[in-house]
């Protein structure tokens, strides 16, 4: 039988094909890859017909067909965890869901937030007393004429046009029907609300929880698209060269052609951030007067006079209108701060936060004990909730 | 007073010293698909190989004190399940010629297990991109990729018009394009996975 240093050898050779793959390999490795395939004919064959898309399809299918829930059974069926530590063993029910176990992005050093169902350990100190469900799709509409419409919670966004004002799935706002607007409108979410907007020109802006937009159905006789910003929101400006888009918003403007890109601006971050997804904008400090132009994957990110553009990782920033609070280097307060938005709760901390920053993804669809679990399951606090208010101590 | 960072890795590897469950849970998670696959590819039998990935954790968990890093994990998860094949397919007293093939290759030590491996690291690092797919999403890719089901049969199944799966799919695919372009997975493996998804 073979010996675990042969076996050892067979990872090496595979850890050199998928740096090969992703073009990791520094030019030695490259080769001794080369002399692998170089030795027989049977190796390149492999790497053929792996490669060839219709095995690569029923392979893929093969690896994704685990029984998870299956495995995951007779496994706690034979092991025996009693054998740990004198601390209670309370075994939940586990409920497994397929789902849930995310296992994140592989960047910079901190500490990974794991999304599972129980947490042991630190099962009891999250209290169970309450829980408050995730945000959903709640927005208000405000005419200029002072009116207020509450926007349906069945529907997931509005589409705004000069003439007309409908849900994204096309039945119209039954309390606005056939009658007159007024060209300026703002459409809010509250704490704890989301909402999309298609704006008359076909732009298309999630509005966060705590945000709020205002635009003119009209057209402006600048000549320019203009909208203002309070809060977050994720923008797909459809492009039209004659007429740029302009966003102002707490200090700063950006203008664009067509694009997409994040503006965060809530009063209680320290920093106005923008971050470019696609295509170029231009940003302006209203109090310096200074402006940079965004390349894609690029963040401004203002305090009062002072403008800085550096590289980020996207992914994190856009994550939460795809239905994820996505961590990336983040620290407690900046999490804490996403969490009081999107439950509505206040943030009571009996201590210091730790210093320490976190990576994971946790769907923002769960309650906030699920949350608050798997954020202690990382942290050397406690979390409690009453009623409205998360309170973290030691 | 603040904590010491740890990396990741080294901090499951600790905490699964020190028997937290939580920490079989993370090992649990990440290697399971792989075994699952590459036991199937050896075995060529579903319940066995789930006997046999199953039982590698277990072990995992019984020997958790021996364990330095993660990369000595992953072999002791491999090499058991390695092993576990080979034995299971010796007692067998009748086989395929796909399980001879592979029995013979075992007792030979024969490199060729190695292209089963190096199948299941790819497919392993595919399907965590599938895996941060949004949910819909990803349900949407899912049905139609893996269980290949159709347009309209996801519409039903998942009660959403047709336009909307189609959205979800177009998605899926500009997200995946875009995961694998940024980690650079080019050439053989981008154009295979590519083309398979494009339709």
């Amino acid at each position: 039988m073979n010996t675990a240093n042969s076996f050892e050898k067979e990872h090496q050779i595979a850890r050199l094909i998928i740096g090969h793959l992703q073009e990791t390999l520094s030019p030695p490795q490259e080769k001794e890859l080369q002399d692998w395939l170089n030795a027989s004919q049977a190796n390149r064959n492999w790497m053929e017909e792996f490669c060839e898309q219709q095995s690569f399809h029923e392979q893929l299918g093969k690896y994704h067909s685990a029984n998870t829930e299956l495995i995951w059974a007779k496994t706690l069926a034979k092991v025996n965890f009693q054998k740990k530590a004198p601390t209670k063993v309370s075994m939940p029910l586990w409920r497994r869901v397929s789902a849930a176990a995310a296992i994140l992005i592989t960047i910079g050093v901190g500490v990974y937030l794991l999304n599972l169902p129980f947490l042991s350990k630190h099962q009891t100190t999250v209290s169970h007393a309450n829980d408050i469900s995730p945000g959903k799709n709640v927005a208000t509409l405000q005419l200029a004429n002072g009116k207020t419409i509450q926007l349906s919670d069945q529907k997931t966004g509005i589409v705004i046009d000069a003439a007309k004002l409908a849900y994204n799935d096309g039945s119209l706002i039954r309390e606005l029907n056939g009658k007159a607007l007024p060209a300026i409108k703002t459409v809010s979410t509250p704490r704890g609300g989301t909402y999309q907007v298609v704006l008359p020109d076909g732009t298309r802006v999630w509005l966060n929880s705590a945000s709020s937009i205002t635009f003119s159905t009209a057209p402006d006789p600048s000549g320019l698209r203009k909208v203002s910003l309070l809060g977050e929101a994720y923008f797909e400006v459809s492009e039209d060269q004659k007429h740029p888009f302009v966003v102002s918003s707490k200090n700063q403007t950006v203008q664009v052609l067509g694009t997409q890109f994040n503006i965060n601006s809530y009063e209680d971050e320290a920093s106005v951030k923008t971050t470019l997804i696609t295509g170029s904008v231009k940003i302006t400090n209203l109090q310096s007067g200074v402006s940079n132009l965004l390349k894609p994957q690029q963040q401004a990110k203002i305090v009062g006079s002072d403008l800085q553009v550096k590289q980020v990782e996207t992914e994190g920033i856009t994550a939460w209108k795809d239905g994820y609070f996505r961590f990336v280097n983040e620290d407690m307060k900046s999490i804490m701060r996403q969490i009081a938005r999107w439950y509505d709760v206040e943030i009571i901390n009996e201590t210091e936060l730790p210093n320490e920053t976190f990576n994971g993804r946790i769907s923002r669809y769960k309650n906030i004990n699920q949350v608050l679990k798997i954020l202690q399951a990382a942290n050397s606090v406690q979390f409690k909730l009453q009623e409205r208010r998360v309170i973290i101590s030691k | 007073m603040p904590l010491k960072k740890t990396t990741n890795e080294a901090h499951w590897v600790k905490a699964l010293k020190q028997g937290e469950e939580a920490a079989f849970t993370h090992f649990f998670d990440l290697y399971h698909k792989s075994l699952c696959f590459f036991a199937l590819r050896l075995l060529q039998n579903d319940a066995e190989g789930q006997e046999i990935v199953s039982d590698c954790f277990v072990k995992l968990w019984e020997r958790r004190n021996n364990f330095e890093t993660d990369t000595a994990i992953k072999a002791f998860l491999f090499i058991s399940c390695r092993n576990a094949c080979f034995n299971w397919l010796k007692r067998q007293k009748n086989i395929s010629t796909k399980q001879s093939e592979y029995l013979l290759q075992l007792e030979k030590g024969e490199e060729t297990i190695l292209f089963e491996l190096v199948e299941t690291e790819i497919l392993d690092m595919v399907n965590q991109e599938i895996e941060k797919l949004p949910d819909k999403c990803r349900e949407v890719f899912n049905l139609i990729y893996l269980h290949q089901h159709k347009t309209s049969q996801v519409a039903i199944e998942l009660g959403i018009s047709v336009q909307t799966v189609r959205n979800h799919k177009t998605r899926a695919i500009q997200l995946l394009k875009t995961a694998f372009l940024k980690k650079g997975v080019s050439a053989a493996l981008t154009l295979a996975f590519l083309l398979f998804i494009a339709e």
